[in-house]
């Protein structure tokens, strides 16, 4: 029996979510912008989804903007909104936690003459907002801080930071990387007054090369891809109409947008098991955190080593530290805490699904021990 | 218009008695490497090979040009066309003029003819031939005073030959350079220690241009190594596999060996101690698989475990002799073959085939024999390597022809 414990790196397609990507594939292969039935048909399935996920995210469906997936959303929000407010400032505050697909573009931007401020995270992960909101200026235009940290599930308190930063300076708009946060986690950007969010389907169980911008206004963004003129001249190419109707399937069947406790049942349960039989292993992911992924440091063992020993055993987790030639890659997010070395060098990541069980869980646990029995 | 290819080859010619199994073995290898790339027959008389085509060609695939040139045993080769013995001048300088036309060189350009007539019964001599041939082409480009194309004797852009044979006249205008060496499977077999690494690839690839068939044999530490390491050396050994033939690549488990060695021996000597432990495996394996050699792709200096010092007190334990193809080597010339041969993309793959938790400090670069027989005999290694022997995994490589 293989388990697979990976699900903040990918998560399996739901087969109906499958099934809707195959049938619109074979039925439904209208371009949506044909003016003839097969188009009209096909557009009709791109207004659908919109609207479903729309309403899982409780707003409303011209606030649903698709793109190829979760990276190309975070570089739609941070360039397209950094250019079009670079006439009122160019100052841009992130933190020092956020996923490549956000930090990948600061060089770019600097470049280009933003400035940028990163924010720490306290010891646990969390990004306190007076953090951020200190570091607003009068040209601040924008703000970037993650929702569900991927690599330790830490939960940043967005919806402070940006009700705070929007009464201090009006000029600035606010995005969030949510990428993590479907299915896990309670996930409302409009409530929240987040602008602009990130998705990305196949972390919820949807296709891969399918995500989504969530915008508040249109005027949040400058386009980064031209052509016919798509998604409301905002992205433009022809829809990936199957991706998009199986990503909306699968947003459909998650369950109703809340804290998934399913999942934080095999989470809690993971972690009192290890805190009882495998005490050596210290656990990085803080309290308040999403329940699927639970991040963990053997001090010592550099975290790939324990990776490759569960792949022998059908298991599969992952690593954000790895050998490099004689030296140990660490983890930025780890480091960030202010963690130890010996931590940031050795951390594993264990990420849940609402596929997963308790009895995988169970197994999980014996195998590891046996593993680290064997590794230390 | 091309109706074959002449094959040069070089030391093997120097075979005495002994040259039919060399031109066998080139035969056998010519068969397997163009078998889904090429319809021929070959003709071994008069110190080449002629393939000849079941059809006329009017190109010769760079995939089939590209695979001739790591054939070893191959000094040169030529597309070549093939004329009736007793065709008169007037057609050899037709098909020669259209030869240089569909080489279609940049003029103004420089060219010579040169003919090489071993059927005497031929009426005109070769120096005739070529001022003839030559003549009429000159004649042909250069339209009125304008010479756009002079003979140049001795460095001309383009040399057109003509073989005049009993057999058949052959016209060529490009010819390629082989790989040389001797044919795959001329000689007997050795043991390739093959890690992820850019030599030791190269190191087999230059003991199969001898002939040399080789196995491949390889070490590794999971779980402190990947699977995604184990896939490079697949792949590293399907690279050689296509000049090599197929062959066997041996996987060995050698985690527990290590974790003893880390454990017991003084640290700076556990990487010269991991290596006769490699090398004391690789013999049993090489012994039982009647292997002549053992090869590995080690440069002196290159690294700790690569000084003379080194290489001396490692290669004191194996049983058989050690072939080090790349020993006076620069990096940069390895790294340039190894980019020939195809192995380079694979080699700098980022997965290591040794974890740096056991990357000692500072290892010793002048491992004395006797310091190092000392420090070994705190480990009593015989049931590490009989358990790892008998655990040693045996995969089917396939080389892509």
């Amino acid at each position: 029996m293989e388990i697979y414990f990976d699900n903040a790196a990918t998560t399996k397609v739901s087969k109906a979510a499958a099934e809707t990507a195959y049938k619109i594939m074979i039925e439904i292969y209208g371009n949506p912008s044909s003016i003839h039935n097969k188009g009209i048909e096909a557009e009709k399935i791109l207004k659908d989804s919109r609207k479903v996920i729309a309403n899982y995210l409780k707003t409303n469906p011209e606030k649903i903007l698709f793109t190829s997936g979760g990276t190309e959303a975070n570089n739609l929000a941070i360039q397209g909104a950094a250019s079009i407010r670079s006439g009122r400032g160019n100052h841009i505050i992130s933190s020092q936690i956020e996923h490549p697909s956000i930090y990948e573009q600061f060089d770019k931007l600097k470049n280009s003459g933003y400035e940028i401020t990163l924010v720490n995270p306290d010891s646990s992960g969390i990004i306190n907002p007076k953090d951020v909101i200190s570091e607003i200026r009068d040209d601040t235009i924008l703000i970037s801080i993650m929702y569900v940290n991927n690599i330790t599930g830490a939960i940043q308190p967005i919806d402070k930071i940006s009700e705070k930063a929007k009464k201090i300076n009006s000029n600035i708009v606010f995005h969030s990387d949510m990428i993590q946060a479907p299915g896990k986690v309670e996930t409302l950007p409009e409530k929240w007054e987040i602008d602009l969010a990130s998705f990305s389907g196949h972390k919820f169980h949807g296709p891969k090369g399918t995500g989504f911008l969530y915008l508040n206004e249109d005027h949040y963004v400058e386009p980064l891809i031209f052509g016919g003129g798509q998604e409301r001249e905002l992205r433009s190419g022809t829809e990936n109409l199957p991706g998009i109707a199986g990503m909306a399937e699968a947003i459909n069947n998650l369950n109703n947008n809340k804290f998934n406790s399913y999942i934080n049942k095999i989470k809690s349960h993971i972690i009192s098991r290890i805190k009882v039989e495998i005490p050596e292993l210290i656990i990085n992911t803080p309290e308040n955190s999403a329940p699927h992924i639970i991040n963990l440091s053997l001090p010592g063992l550099p975290g790939e080593v324990v990776v490759n020993a569960l792949n022998h055993r059908d298991i599969y987790i992952s690593s954000s530290s790895a050998c490099v030639g004689s030296n140990i890659k660490t983890d930025h997010v780890l480091e960030a805490m202010g963690l130890d070395d010996n931590i940031t060098s050795s951390s594993i990541r264990i990420s849940l699904s609402s596929f997963n069980n308790k009895e995988e869980a169970n197994k999980f646990i014996d195998i590891l021990k046996e593993e680290i029995n064997f590794l230390l | 218009m091309y109706k074959l290819i002449i094959i040069r080859y070089g030391e093997m010619g120097l075979k005495g008695h002994n040259f039919s199994k060399f031109a066998d073995a080139l035969e056998d290898d010519l068969n397997r490497r163009l078998k889904n790339k090429l319809d021929f027959k070959v003709d071994r008389t008069f110190g080449r090979f002629f393939l000849y085509f079941e059809e006329e060609k009017a190109e010769i695939s760079q995939e089939v040009i590209e695979t001739l040139k790591t054939v070893p045993g191959i000094v040169s080769f030529s597309p070549a066309v093939n004329l009736e013995p007793e065709s008169d001048i007037q057609n050899l300088s037709q098909t020669a003029f259209k030869l240089f036309q569909k080489k279609n060189p940049v003029l103004p350009s420089t060219f010579r003819v040169r003919t090489n007539r071993a059927n005497k019964g031929f009426p005109l001599e070769s120096p005739q031939v070529s001022r003839k041939v030559g003549g009429y082409i000159h004649e042909k480009i250069n339209q009125g005073d304008n010479e756009q194309l002079t003979v140049d004797l001795d460095n001309p852009d383009t040399t057109i030959e003509l073989d005049i044979r009993k057999s058949g006249i052959y016209l060529f205008i490009d010819t390629y350079s082989g790989t040389g060496g001797l044919p795959v499977g001329s000689a007997e077999s050795a043991l390739l220690l093959l890690s992820g690494g850019i030599d030791s690839p190269v190191a087999g690839w230059e003991i199969i241009r001898r002939g040399v068939k080789l196995n491949f044999i390889h070490f590794h530490t999971p779980p402190y190594t990947g699977e995604r390491n184990l896939e490079k050396v697949r792949e590293l050994a399907k690279t050689l596999a296509k000049y090599n033939g197929d062959t066997d690549l041996y996987i060995v488990n050698i985690t527990n060996l290590q974790k003893e060695i880390h454990k017991n021996c003084h640290d700076d000597y556990s990487i010269t101690i991991l290596r006769r432990m490699m090398l004391r495996i690789a013999s049993r394996l090489g012994l039982k698989l009647n292997a002549q050699a053992l090869i590995t792709g080690d440069s002196v200096g290159q690294v700790a475990s690569q000084t003379l010092a080194s290489l001396r007190t490692i290669g004191d334990v194996a049983e058989l002799p050690l072939l080090r193809p790349l020993i006076t080597r620069d990096k940069d010339d390895i790294i340039k073959e190894a980019k020939e041969i195809g192995t380079y993309e694979t080699s700098t793959l980022p997965f290591e085939d040794c974890c740096s938790l056991f990357l000692p400090d500072s290892p010793i670069t002048r491992p004395r024999l006797k310091r190092t027989e000392q420090t070994e005999s705190n480990l009593d290694f015989q049931p590490f390597i009989e358990e790892v022997f008998a655990n040693i995994e045996k995969e089917r490589i396939q080389g892509e022809v």
